[in-house]
Protein backbone atom coordinates (compact mmCIF):
# COMPACT_ATOMS: atom_id res chain seq x y z
CA UNK A 1 0.00 0.00 0.00
CA UNK A 2 1.12 3.41 -0.66
CA UNK A 3 2.06 5.84 1.77
CA UNK A 4 -0.50 9.08 2.09
CA UNK A 5 0.70 10.71 5.27
CA UNK A 6 3.98 10.99 6.52
CA UNK A 7 5.63 12.66 9.62
CA UNK A 8 9.57 12.86 9.49
CA UNK A 9 11.32 13.87 12.60
CA UNK A 10 8.50 16.08 13.75
CA UNK A 11 8.31 17.73 17.20
CA UNK A 12 5.87 20.40 18.40
CA UNK A 13 6.52 22.02 21.02
CA UNK A 14 4.40 25.17 22.87
CA UNK A 15 4.77 28.71 24.24
CA UNK A 16 3.23 29.37 27.46
CA UNK A 17 3.78 32.02 29.33
CA UNK A 18 7.24 32.20 28.29
CA UNK A 19 7.69 28.27 29.18
CA UNK A 20 8.08 25.54 26.59
CA UNK A 21 5.77 22.56 26.74
CA UNK A 22 6.88 20.04 24.40
CA UNK A 23 4.04 17.54 23.29
CA UNK A 24 5.79 15.45 20.97
CA UNK A 25 9.17 14.30 20.15
CA UNK A 26 10.88 12.71 16.94
CA UNK A 27 8.06 12.07 15.75
CA UNK A 28 8.25 9.11 12.56
CA UNK A 29 5.43 7.70 10.96
CA UNK A 30 3.90 6.83 7.79
CA UNK A 31 0.33 5.93 7.10
CA UNK A 32 -1.03 3.92 4.57
CA UNK A 33 -3.48 4.78 2.31
CA UNK A 34 -6.66 2.92 3.04
CA UNK A 35 -5.36 1.66 6.36
CA UNK A 36 -7.56 2.08 10.03
CA UNK A 37 -4.53 3.44 12.03
CA UNK A 38 -5.58 4.21 15.57
CA UNK A 39 -3.76 5.99 18.29
CA UNK A 40 -3.72 5.14 22.16
CA UNK A 41 -1.83 6.99 24.47
CA UNK A 42 -1.99 8.49 28.18
CA UNK A 43 -3.97 12.14 28.67
CA UNK A 44 -2.09 14.83 27.43
CA UNK A 45 0.51 12.82 25.10
CA UNK A 46 -0.07 15.01 22.08
CA UNK A 47 -2.96 12.79 20.39
CA UNK A 48 -5.44 15.41 19.57
CA UNK A 49 -2.23 17.87 18.75
CA UNK A 50 -0.91 15.20 16.12
CA UNK A 51 -4.40 15.14 14.28
CA UNK A 52 -4.34 19.22 14.29
CA UNK A 53 -1.34 18.34 12.84
CA UNK A 54 -2.50 16.74 9.73
CA UNK A 55 -5.41 19.23 9.27
CA UNK A 56 -2.85 22.10 9.18
CA UNK A 57 -4.18 24.19 12.16
CA UNK A 58 -1.35 23.72 13.89
CA UNK A 59 2.47 23.69 12.55
CA UNK A 60 5.50 21.42 13.15
CA UNK A 61 8.23 22.91 15.59
CA UNK A 62 10.46 21.10 14.06
CA UNK A 63 10.39 18.48 10.83
CA UNK A 64 7.53 17.79 8.63
CA UNK A 65 4.29 16.56 7.32
CA UNK A 66 3.57 15.62 3.64
CA UNK A 67 -0.01 14.45 2.84
CA UNK A 68 0.10 12.86 -0.48
CA UNK A 69 3.20 14.67 -1.85
CA UNK A 70 2.32 17.74 -0.83
CA UNK A 71 4.08 19.61 2.52
CA UNK A 72 1.42 20.27 5.04
CA UNK A 73 1.45 24.48 5.04
CA UNK A 74 -1.69 25.29 5.90
CA UNK A 75 -5.61 24.22 6.31
CA UNK A 76 -5.92 20.59 4.56
CA UNK A 77 -9.19 20.29 2.98
CA UNK A 78 -7.82 16.80 1.78
CA UNK A 79 -9.36 15.70 5.43
CA UNK A 80 -12.55 15.55 7.57
CA UNK A 81 -11.58 16.21 11.24
CA UNK A 82 -14.09 15.03 13.77
CA UNK A 83 -12.43 17.03 16.88
CA UNK A 84 -12.49 15.92 20.24
CA UNK A 85 -14.91 18.78 21.37
CA UNK A 86 -17.85 18.95 19.58
CA UNK A 87 -18.07 22.49 17.47
CA UNK A 88 -21.26 22.18 15.72
CA UNK A 89 -23.35 25.30 14.81
CA UNK A 90 -25.33 26.34 17.80
CA UNK A 91 -27.84 28.37 14.92
CA UNK A 92 -28.41 24.94 12.55
CA UNK A 93 -30.47 22.84 13.76
CA UNK A 94 -29.27 18.56 13.39
CA UNK A 95 -30.07 18.61 9.49
CA UNK A 96 -28.47 21.78 9.03
CA UNK A 97 -25.15 21.13 10.76
CA UNK A 98 -24.86 17.95 8.98
CA UNK A 99 -25.72 19.27 5.18
CA UNK A 100 -23.26 22.58 5.81
CA UNK A 101 -20.58 20.71 3.85
CA UNK A 102 -22.86 19.81 0.99
CA UNK A 103 -24.18 23.52 0.94
CA UNK A 104 -20.48 24.77 0.46
CA UNK A 105 -19.76 22.34 -2.70
CA UNK A 106 -23.31 23.56 -4.13
CA UNK A 107 -25.47 20.62 -3.64
CA UNK A 108 -28.88 21.99 -4.04
CA UNK A 109 -31.35 21.47 -1.05
CA UNK A 110 -33.14 18.23 -2.42
CA UNK A 111 -29.83 16.56 -2.95
CA UNK A 112 -28.34 17.35 -0.11
CA UNK A 113 -31.80 16.33 2.03
CA UNK A 114 -31.09 12.53 0.64
CA UNK A 115 -27.63 12.52 1.68
CA UNK A 116 -28.78 13.87 5.33
CA UNK A 117 -31.47 12.05 5.39
CA UNK A 118 -28.81 8.93 5.20
CA UNK A 119 -26.16 9.66 7.58
CA UNK A 120 -29.41 11.02 9.90
CA UNK A 121 -30.41 7.23 10.16
CA UNK A 122 -27.29 6.00 10.52
CA UNK A 123 -26.39 7.14 13.45
CA UNK A 124 -29.79 7.15 14.84
CA UNK A 125 -31.23 10.21 14.98
CA UNK A 126 -34.42 10.09 13.26
CA UNK A 127 -36.78 12.92 14.75
CA UNK A 128 -34.53 14.74 15.71
CA UNK A 129 -33.68 16.38 12.42
CA UNK A 130 -34.93 20.19 13.75
CA UNK A 131 -33.20 20.04 16.84
CA UNK A 132 -30.33 22.32 17.90
CA UNK A 133 -27.39 21.67 19.76
CA UNK A 134 -28.54 22.83 22.94
CA UNK A 135 -31.69 20.35 22.55
CA UNK A 136 -29.52 17.42 22.30
CA UNK A 137 -27.49 15.35 24.72
CA UNK A 138 -23.73 15.28 24.72
CA UNK A 139 -23.68 11.68 22.63
CA UNK A 140 -26.44 12.90 20.61
CA UNK A 141 -24.21 15.47 19.53
CA UNK A 142 -21.12 13.58 18.90
CA UNK A 143 -23.14 11.48 16.93
CA UNK A 144 -24.33 14.75 14.46
CA UNK A 145 -20.48 15.35 14.20
CA UNK A 146 -19.95 11.68 13.18
CA UNK A 147 -23.10 12.27 10.31
CA UNK A 148 -21.72 15.81 9.67
CA UNK A 149 -17.82 14.14 8.88
CA UNK A 150 -19.24 11.29 6.64
CA UNK A 151 -21.46 13.32 4.56
CA UNK A 152 -18.20 15.76 4.45
CA UNK A 153 -17.18 12.34 2.55
CA UNK A 154 -13.36 13.24 2.48
CA UNK A 155 -10.54 11.43 1.73
CA UNK A 156 -9.18 11.00 4.94
CA UNK A 157 -11.04 10.79 8.44
CA UNK A 158 -9.49 12.51 11.58
CA UNK A 159 -11.34 11.28 14.64
CA UNK A 160 -10.44 12.06 17.76
CA UNK A 161 -12.39 9.92 20.23
CA UNK A 162 -15.82 9.96 18.72
CA UNK A 163 -17.54 7.36 20.36
CA UNK A 164 -16.35 8.40 23.43
CA UNK A 165 -20.19 9.61 24.94
CA UNK A 166 -21.68 6.88 23.93
CA UNK A 167 -23.34 4.10 25.68
CA UNK A 168 -21.72 0.58 25.20
CA UNK A 169 -24.35 -0.59 22.69
CA UNK A 170 -24.74 1.95 20.50
CA UNK A 171 -20.54 2.24 20.43
CA UNK A 172 -20.71 -1.26 19.24
CA UNK A 173 -22.91 -0.51 16.50
CA UNK A 174 -21.63 3.10 14.96
CA UNK A 175 -17.74 0.98 15.15
CA UNK A 176 -19.34 -1.54 13.27
CA UNK A 177 -20.84 0.77 10.60
CA UNK A 178 -17.85 2.82 10.98
CA UNK A 179 -15.42 -0.22 9.76
CA UNK A 180 -17.96 -1.24 6.93
CA UNK A 181 -17.81 2.15 6.01
CA UNK A 182 -14.16 2.57 5.79
CA UNK A 183 -13.58 -1.00 3.89
CA UNK A 184 -16.37 -0.26 1.50
CA UNK A 185 -15.12 3.17 0.21
CA UNK A 186 -11.32 2.25 1.25
CA UNK A 187 -11.24 5.69 3.35
CA UNK A 188 -7.51 6.59 5.40
CA UNK A 189 -8.76 6.81 8.96
CA UNK A 190 -7.04 7.97 11.58
CA UNK A 191 -8.51 7.18 14.89
CA UNK A 192 -7.67 8.12 18.97
CA UNK A 193 -9.28 6.36 21.82
CA UNK A 194 -8.99 5.48 25.20
CA UNK A 195 -10.32 2.50 24.95
CA UNK A 196 -8.15 -0.86 24.02
CA UNK A 197 -11.17 -2.77 23.23
CA UNK A 198 -11.69 0.09 20.58
CA UNK A 199 -8.46 -0.06 19.24
CA UNK A 200 -7.92 -3.79 18.99
CA UNK A 201 -11.19 -4.00 17.33
CA UNK A 202 -11.12 -1.40 14.39
CA UNK A 203 -7.12 -1.12 13.79
CA UNK A 204 -5.63 -2.27 11.41
CA UNK A 205 -2.36 -1.22 13.59
CA UNK A 206 -2.38 1.16 16.62
CA UNK A 207 0.16 3.61 17.49
CA UNK A 208 1.12 3.61 21.30
CA UNK A 209 2.22 7.28 22.44
CA UNK A 210 4.26 7.65 25.71
CA UNK A 211 3.12 10.13 27.92
CA UNK A 212 4.52 13.95 27.46
CA UNK A 213 7.18 14.55 25.48
CA UNK A 214 4.87 12.35 23.62
CA UNK A 215 7.05 9.94 21.24
CA UNK A 216 6.00 6.78 19.43
CA UNK A 217 6.51 4.01 21.94
CA UNK A 218 5.23 1.40 19.52
CA UNK A 219 3.60 0.66 16.59
CA UNK A 220 1.15 -2.54 16.73
CA UNK A 221 -0.11 -4.43 13.51
CA UNK A 222 -3.45 -5.90 14.47
CA UNK A 223 -4.47 -9.06 12.16
CA UNK A 224 -8.22 -10.63 12.16
CA UNK A 225 -9.81 -12.46 9.55
CA UNK A 226 -12.12 -10.17 7.27
CA UNK A 227 -14.82 -9.06 7.41
CA UNK A 228 -14.53 -8.31 11.21
CA UNK A 229 -17.59 -8.55 13.38
CA UNK A 230 -17.43 -6.02 16.09
CA UNK A 231 -19.58 -8.13 18.24
CA UNK A 232 -17.63 -11.42 18.00
CA UNK A 233 -14.15 -10.34 17.82
CA UNK A 234 -13.63 -9.68 21.69
CA UNK A 235 -14.56 -13.46 22.34
CA UNK A 236 -11.56 -14.73 20.10
CA UNK A 237 -8.54 -15.44 21.67
CA UNK A 238 -6.24 -13.07 19.56
CA UNK A 239 -8.40 -10.27 20.76
CA UNK A 240 -7.49 -11.44 24.44
CA UNK A 241 -3.58 -11.58 23.04
CA UNK A 242 -3.46 -8.35 21.76
CA UNK A 243 -5.83 -6.74 24.33
CA UNK A 244 -3.09 -7.43 26.80
CA UNK A 245 -0.16 -6.24 24.69
CA UNK A 246 -1.06 -3.13 24.48
CA UNK A 247 -2.26 -2.62 28.23
CA UNK A 248 1.21 -3.80 29.20
CA UNK A 249 2.76 -1.40 26.80
CA UNK A 250 0.69 1.72 27.83
CA UNK A 251 0.58 0.31 32.02
CA UNK A 252 4.32 1.34 31.81
CA UNK A 253 3.49 4.80 31.89
CA UNK A 254 0.50 4.22 33.77
CA UNK A 255 3.51 3.31 36.82
CA UNK A 256 5.44 6.10 35.61
CA UNK A 257 2.88 8.53 36.29
CA UNK A 258 1.76 7.59 40.00
CA UNK A 259 5.69 7.76 40.57
CA UNK A 260 5.24 11.30 39.64
CA UNK A 261 2.48 12.03 41.73
CA UNK B 1 -42.77 14.77 13.84
CA UNK B 2 -42.04 14.77 17.34
CA UNK B 3 -39.69 18.54 16.64
CA UNK B 4 -41.65 19.80 19.59
CA UNK B 5 -41.40 17.34 22.14
CA UNK B 6 -39.07 19.51 24.35
CA UNK B 7 -41.08 22.54 24.17
CA UNK B 8 -44.54 21.70 24.27
CA UNK B 9 -46.33 20.64 27.29
CA UNK B 10 -49.57 18.80 28.33
CA UNK B 11 -52.84 20.61 28.05
CA UNK B 12 -53.27 20.45 32.11
CA UNK B 13 -49.76 22.12 32.75
CA UNK B 14 -51.09 24.83 30.25
CA UNK B 15 -54.18 25.62 31.64
CA UNK B 16 -52.34 26.10 35.05
CA UNK B 17 -49.85 27.95 33.42
CA UNK B 18 -52.50 29.90 32.15
CA UNK B 19 -54.01 30.23 35.48
CA UNK B 20 -51.13 31.15 37.29
CA UNK B 21 -50.33 34.02 34.45
CA UNK B 22 -53.68 35.33 34.79
CA UNK B 23 -53.84 35.71 38.68
CA UNK B 24 -50.40 37.47 38.59
CA UNK B 25 -51.66 40.04 35.84
CA UNK B 26 -54.87 40.79 38.51
CA UNK B 27 -52.81 40.79 41.19
CA UNK B 28 -50.62 43.67 39.38
CA UNK B 29 -53.30 45.53 37.48
CA UNK B 30 -54.93 45.92 41.73
CA UNK B 31 -52.18 47.58 42.80
CA UNK B 32 -51.95 49.78 39.73
CA UNK B 33 -55.09 50.43 40.24
CA UNK B 34 -54.71 51.18 44.49
CA UNK B 35 -52.36 53.05 43.72
CA UNK B 36 -53.61 55.54 41.33
CA UNK B 37 -56.73 55.70 43.95
CA UNK B 38 -54.54 56.53 46.77
CA UNK B 39 -52.96 59.31 44.49
CA UNK B 40 -56.00 60.41 43.67
CA UNK B 41 -57.69 60.70 47.64
CA UNK B 42 -54.53 62.06 49.56
CA UNK B 43 -54.03 64.94 46.39
CA UNK B 44 -55.16 68.05 47.88
CA UNK B 45 -54.63 66.40 51.29
CA UNK B 46 -51.14 65.76 51.72
CA UNK B 47 -49.90 65.92 47.63
CA UNK B 48 -49.98 69.35 46.64
CA UNK B 49 -51.71 69.07 43.03
CA UNK B 50 -49.47 71.83 41.52
CA UNK B 51 -46.41 70.08 41.78
CA UNK B 52 -47.65 66.66 41.42
CA UNK B 53 -51.01 66.95 39.70
CA UNK B 54 -53.70 63.86 40.21
CA UNK B 55 -54.92 61.12 37.87
CA UNK B 56 -58.07 62.55 37.32
CA UNK B 57 -56.71 65.86 36.04
CA UNK B 58 -53.83 63.80 33.81
CA UNK B 59 -56.41 61.33 32.47
CA UNK B 60 -58.26 64.64 31.62
CA UNK B 61 -55.32 66.18 29.64
CA UNK B 62 -54.70 63.02 27.77
CA UNK B 63 -58.59 62.92 26.51
CA UNK B 64 -58.01 66.49 25.40
CA UNK B 65 -55.51 65.53 23.25
CA UNK B 66 -56.90 62.63 21.81
CA UNK B 67 -60.11 64.20 21.00
CA UNK B 68 -57.83 67.46 19.66
CA UNK B 69 -55.95 65.05 17.38
CA UNK B 70 -52.84 66.22 19.05
CA UNK B 71 -51.96 63.14 20.50
CA UNK B 72 -51.18 61.53 17.37
CA UNK B 73 -49.76 64.17 15.75
CA UNK B 74 -46.81 64.58 18.37
CA UNK B 75 -46.38 60.74 19.04
CA UNK B 76 -46.57 60.10 15.25
CA UNK B 77 -43.87 62.59 14.98
CA UNK B 78 -41.43 61.30 18.04
CA UNK B 79 -42.31 57.77 16.84
CA UNK B 80 -40.54 58.91 13.45
CA UNK B 81 -38.05 59.90 14.66
CA UNK B 82 -36.90 57.30 16.88
CA UNK B 83 -37.61 54.67 13.93
CA UNK B 84 -35.45 56.65 11.36
CA UNK B 85 -32.84 57.58 13.80
CA UNK B 86 -32.85 53.93 14.77
CA UNK B 87 -32.77 52.27 11.46
CA UNK B 88 -29.63 54.83 10.25
CA UNK B 89 -27.64 54.25 13.18
CA UNK B 90 -28.06 50.79 13.20
CA UNK B 91 -27.11 49.67 9.44
CA UNK B 92 -24.31 52.28 9.48
CA UNK B 93 -23.14 50.73 13.00
CA UNK B 94 -23.59 47.06 11.91
CA UNK B 95 -22.07 47.80 8.74
CA UNK B 96 -19.25 49.60 10.42
CA UNK B 97 -18.97 46.73 12.69
CA UNK B 98 -18.61 44.30 10.26
CA UNK B 99 -16.16 46.00 8.05
CA UNK B 100 -13.74 46.81 11.00
CA UNK B 101 -14.16 43.40 12.71
CA UNK B 102 -12.83 41.49 9.28
CA UNK B 103 -10.24 44.63 8.94
CA UNK B 104 -8.45 43.78 12.02
CA UNK B 105 -5.49 45.80 10.95
CA UNK B 106 -7.10 49.03 10.13
CA UNK B 107 -9.49 48.51 13.34
CA UNK B 108 -6.44 48.57 15.69
CA UNK B 109 -5.16 52.04 13.73
CA UNK B 110 -8.50 53.73 14.14
CA UNK B 111 -9.22 52.42 17.90
CA UNK B 112 -8.04 55.57 19.99
CA UNK B 113 -10.01 57.49 17.22
CA UNK B 114 -13.13 55.64 17.62
CA UNK B 115 -12.62 55.53 21.37
CA UNK B 116 -12.26 59.70 21.23
CA UNK B 117 -15.57 59.68 19.47
CA UNK B 118 -17.36 57.43 21.86
CA UNK B 119 -16.69 58.85 25.06
CA UNK B 120 -18.01 62.13 24.52
CA UNK B 121 -21.68 62.27 25.60
CA UNK B 122 -23.65 62.76 22.11
CA UNK B 123 -26.31 64.77 23.54
CA UNK B 124 -23.36 67.25 23.82
CA UNK B 125 -23.41 67.26 20.18
CA UNK B 126 -27.31 68.14 20.07
CA UNK B 127 -26.30 72.04 19.40
CA UNK B 128 -24.10 71.35 16.49
CA UNK B 129 -26.84 68.96 14.64
CA UNK B 130 -29.43 72.08 15.14
CA UNK B 131 -26.84 74.49 13.56
CA UNK B 132 -26.01 71.97 10.73
CA UNK B 133 -30.07 71.07 10.08
CA UNK B 134 -32.15 73.56 12.17
CA UNK B 135 -34.44 72.19 14.74
CA UNK B 136 -36.89 70.16 12.39
CA UNK B 137 -37.38 66.63 12.73
CA UNK B 138 -33.46 65.77 10.97
CA UNK B 139 -31.71 67.14 13.61
CA UNK B 140 -33.95 64.61 16.17
CA UNK B 141 -33.55 61.51 13.65
CA UNK B 142 -29.29 62.08 13.46
CA UNK B 143 -28.86 62.97 17.02
CA UNK B 144 -30.96 59.13 18.19
CA UNK B 145 -28.78 57.59 14.63
CA UNK B 146 -25.15 58.63 16.43
CA UNK B 147 -26.47 57.32 20.05
CA UNK B 148 -27.56 54.22 18.10
CA UNK B 149 -24.42 53.83 15.72
CA UNK B 150 -21.93 53.56 18.83
CA UNK B 151 -24.29 50.92 20.36
CA UNK B 152 -24.63 48.82 17.37
CA UNK B 153 -21.01 49.07 16.26
CA UNK B 154 -19.33 48.01 19.24
CA UNK B 155 -21.79 45.10 19.90
CA UNK B 156 -21.26 44.14 16.07
CA UNK B 157 -17.35 44.65 16.59
CA UNK B 158 -17.26 42.20 19.55
CA UNK B 159 -19.51 39.70 17.90
CA UNK B 160 -17.66 39.52 15.12
CA UNK B 161 -14.40 39.40 16.85
CA UNK B 162 -15.80 36.59 19.61
CA UNK B 163 -16.14 33.92 17.09
CA UNK B 164 -14.99 30.50 18.26
CA UNK B 165 -11.84 29.55 16.00
CA UNK B 166 -13.05 26.30 16.21
CA UNK B 167 -16.34 26.93 14.15
CA UNK B 168 -13.99 29.05 11.59
CA UNK B 169 -11.54 25.99 11.57
CA UNK B 170 -14.59 23.51 11.25
CA UNK B 171 -15.75 25.12 8.17
CA UNK B 172 -12.40 26.11 6.71
CA UNK B 173 -11.59 22.40 6.78
CA UNK B 174 -14.65 21.79 4.40
CA UNK B 175 -13.15 23.97 2.28
CA UNK B 176 -15.39 27.20 2.42
CA UNK B 177 -14.28 30.05 0.21
CA UNK B 178 -14.24 33.36 2.38
CA UNK B 179 -18.17 34.10 1.19
CA UNK B 180 -19.03 30.87 2.55
CA UNK B 181 -16.58 31.55 6.02
CA UNK B 182 -18.94 35.18 6.50
CA UNK B 183 -22.10 34.05 5.38
CA UNK B 184 -22.35 30.67 7.10
CA UNK B 185 -20.32 31.46 10.70
CA UNK B 186 -18.83 35.08 11.03
CA UNK B 187 -22.45 36.45 10.65
CA UNK B 188 -24.52 34.42 12.09
CA UNK B 189 -22.30 33.99 15.30
CA UNK B 190 -22.22 38.10 15.73
CA UNK B 191 -25.64 38.11 15.04
CA UNK B 192 -26.56 36.90 18.52
CA UNK B 193 -24.39 39.76 19.67
CA UNK B 194 -25.72 42.12 17.01
CA UNK B 195 -29.26 41.24 18.21
CA UNK B 196 -28.02 42.86 21.68
CA UNK B 197 -27.05 46.05 20.82
CA UNK B 198 -30.07 46.42 18.69
CA UNK B 199 -31.71 45.55 21.84
CA UNK B 200 -30.76 47.82 24.10
CA UNK B 201 -30.50 50.79 21.34
CA UNK B 202 -33.98 51.06 20.66
CA UNK B 203 -35.05 52.72 24.38
CA UNK B 204 -31.75 55.04 23.18
CA UNK B 205 -32.99 55.94 20.18
CA UNK B 206 -36.03 57.19 22.01
CA UNK B 207 -33.73 59.05 24.42
CA UNK B 208 -32.22 60.67 21.44
CA UNK B 209 -35.00 61.91 19.95
CA UNK B 210 -36.92 63.44 23.10
CA UNK B 211 -33.79 64.85 24.38
CA UNK B 212 -33.52 66.69 20.64
CA UNK B 213 -36.80 67.55 20.66
CA UNK B 214 -36.63 69.17 24.85
CA UNK B 215 -33.35 71.43 23.46
CA UNK B 216 -35.16 72.83 20.30
CA UNK B 217 -38.46 72.10 18.63
CA UNK B 218 -42.24 73.08 18.27
CA UNK B 219 -43.76 69.16 17.80
CA UNK B 220 -43.15 65.54 19.47
CA UNK B 221 -44.31 64.40 22.72
CA UNK B 222 -40.83 65.81 24.24
CA UNK B 223 -42.21 69.12 23.23
CA UNK B 224 -45.30 68.41 24.49
CA UNK B 225 -43.73 68.25 27.69
CA UNK B 226 -41.16 70.76 27.42
CA UNK B 227 -44.32 73.03 26.25
CA UNK B 228 -46.40 72.07 29.25
CA UNK B 229 -43.23 72.36 31.67
CA UNK B 230 -43.61 76.18 30.23
CA UNK B 231 -47.28 76.58 30.98
CA UNK B 232 -46.62 75.36 34.95
CA UNK B 233 -49.04 72.59 33.71
CA UNK B 234 -48.07 69.80 35.75
CA UNK B 235 -50.93 67.51 34.75
CA UNK B 236 -49.30 68.01 31.05
CA UNK B 237 -46.07 66.99 32.25
CA UNK B 238 -47.61 63.65 33.41
CA UNK B 239 -49.58 63.07 30.37
CA UNK B 240 -46.56 63.49 28.32
CA UNK B 241 -44.36 61.22 30.74
CA UNK B 242 -47.44 58.41 30.44
CA UNK B 243 -47.58 58.73 26.63
CA UNK B 244 -43.55 57.82 26.92
CA UNK B 245 -43.91 55.19 28.97
CA UNK B 246 -46.48 53.29 26.57
CA UNK B 247 -44.39 54.04 23.48
CA UNK B 248 -41.12 52.65 25.34
CA UNK B 249 -43.17 49.64 26.54
CA UNK B 250 -44.31 49.01 22.88
CA UNK B 251 -41.26 49.23 21.14
CA UNK B 252 -39.78 46.64 23.75
CA UNK B 253 -42.74 44.79 23.51
CA UNK B 254 -41.94 44.37 19.37
CA UNK B 255 -38.43 43.74 19.98
CA UNK B 256 -39.00 40.77 22.49
CA UNK B 257 -41.37 39.28 20.25
CA UNK B 258 -38.67 39.45 16.96
CA UNK B 259 -35.89 37.96 19.25
CA UNK B 260 -38.79 34.81 20.43
CA UNK B 261 -39.00 34.53 16.46
CA UNK B 262 -35.51 34.62 15.06
CA UNK B 263 -33.62 33.49 18.05
CA UNK B 264 -35.16 30.02 18.92
CA UNK B 265 -31.98 28.48 19.29
CA UNK B 266 -31.11 30.85 21.70
CA UNK B 267 -33.87 31.00 23.80
CA UNK B 268 -35.55 27.73 24.31
CA UNK B 269 -33.68 27.19 27.32
CA UNK B 270 -34.60 30.34 28.92
CA UNK B 271 -38.05 30.39 27.49
CA UNK B 272 -39.35 29.13 31.75
CA UNK B 273 -37.45 31.18 33.61
CA UNK B 274 -38.55 34.56 31.35
CA UNK B 275 -41.97 34.16 31.87
CA UNK B 276 -41.48 35.98 35.35
CA UNK B 277 -38.72 38.30 34.35
N1 LIG C 1 -2.90 25.32 22.12
C1 LIG C 1 -2.08 24.85 23.08
N2 LIG C 1 -1.29 25.71 23.75
C2 LIG C 1 -0.46 25.26 24.71
N3 LIG C 1 -0.34 23.97 25.05
C3 LIG C 1 -1.10 23.07 24.41
C4 LIG C 1 -2.01 23.46 23.38
N4 LIG C 1 -2.63 22.36 22.91
C5 LIG C 1 -2.13 21.34 23.61
N5 LIG C 1 -1.21 21.75 24.50
C6 LIG C 1 -0.43 20.90 25.41
O1 LIG C 1 0.10 19.84 24.64
C7 LIG C 1 -0.02 18.62 25.31
C8 LIG C 1 -0.74 17.62 24.44
O2 LIG C 1 -2.07 18.03 24.22
P1 LIG C 1 -3.12 17.16 23.43
O3 LIG C 1 -4.41 17.90 23.42
O4 LIG C 1 -2.56 16.83 22.10
O5 LIG C 1 -3.23 15.87 24.33
P2 LIG C 1 -4.09 14.55 24.09
O6 LIG C 1 -3.15 13.42 23.95
O7 LIG C 1 -5.08 14.76 23.02
O8 LIG C 1 -4.82 14.39 25.50
P3 LIG C 1 -6.30 13.82 25.80
O9 LIG C 1 -6.23 12.36 25.66
O10 LIG C 1 -6.53 14.23 27.21
O11 LIG C 1 -7.21 14.47 24.84
C9 LIG C 1 -0.74 18.90 26.61
O12 LIG C 1 0.22 18.88 27.65
C10 LIG C 1 -1.30 20.28 26.46
O13 LIG C 1 -1.19 20.96 27.66
MG1 LIG D 1 -7.04 15.03 22.94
Amino acid sequence: MDTLISFQNVCKCFQRNGNDVLALQNINLEVKKGEFLVVIGPSGCGKSTLLNMIAGLMKPTQGVIYYGDQQVVSINTKVGYMTQKDNLLPWRDVEGNIGISLEIKGLSASERKAVVQKYIELVGLTGFENHYPNELSGGMRKRVCLARVLAYNPETLLMDEPFGALDAQLRLVLQGELLRIQREMKKTIIFITHDLDEAVTLGDRVVVLSSRPGTIRTVKKISFPEPRNVFQLRYTEKFGQYHGELWELLSEDIRKGEKVV
Amino acid sequence: MNQNTLTSQPKSQMRWKFKTRLQLWIQRLAILILLLLLWELLSGIVIDPYWVSEPSSIFAVLREWLVSGDLLFHVWITLQETIYGFVLGAFVGGAAGIWLGIMKRLAEILDPFIMAVYSLPKVALAPLFILWLGIGIQMKIILAAVIVFFLVFFNTLAGVRNVDKDLIDGIKLMGASQWQLFEKVILPSALTWIFVGLKMSVPYALIGAIVGEIIASNRGVGYLIQYSAGQFDTAGVFAGLFVLIVISTLLNGLIKLLEKRYMRWKTIHQEEGSQNA
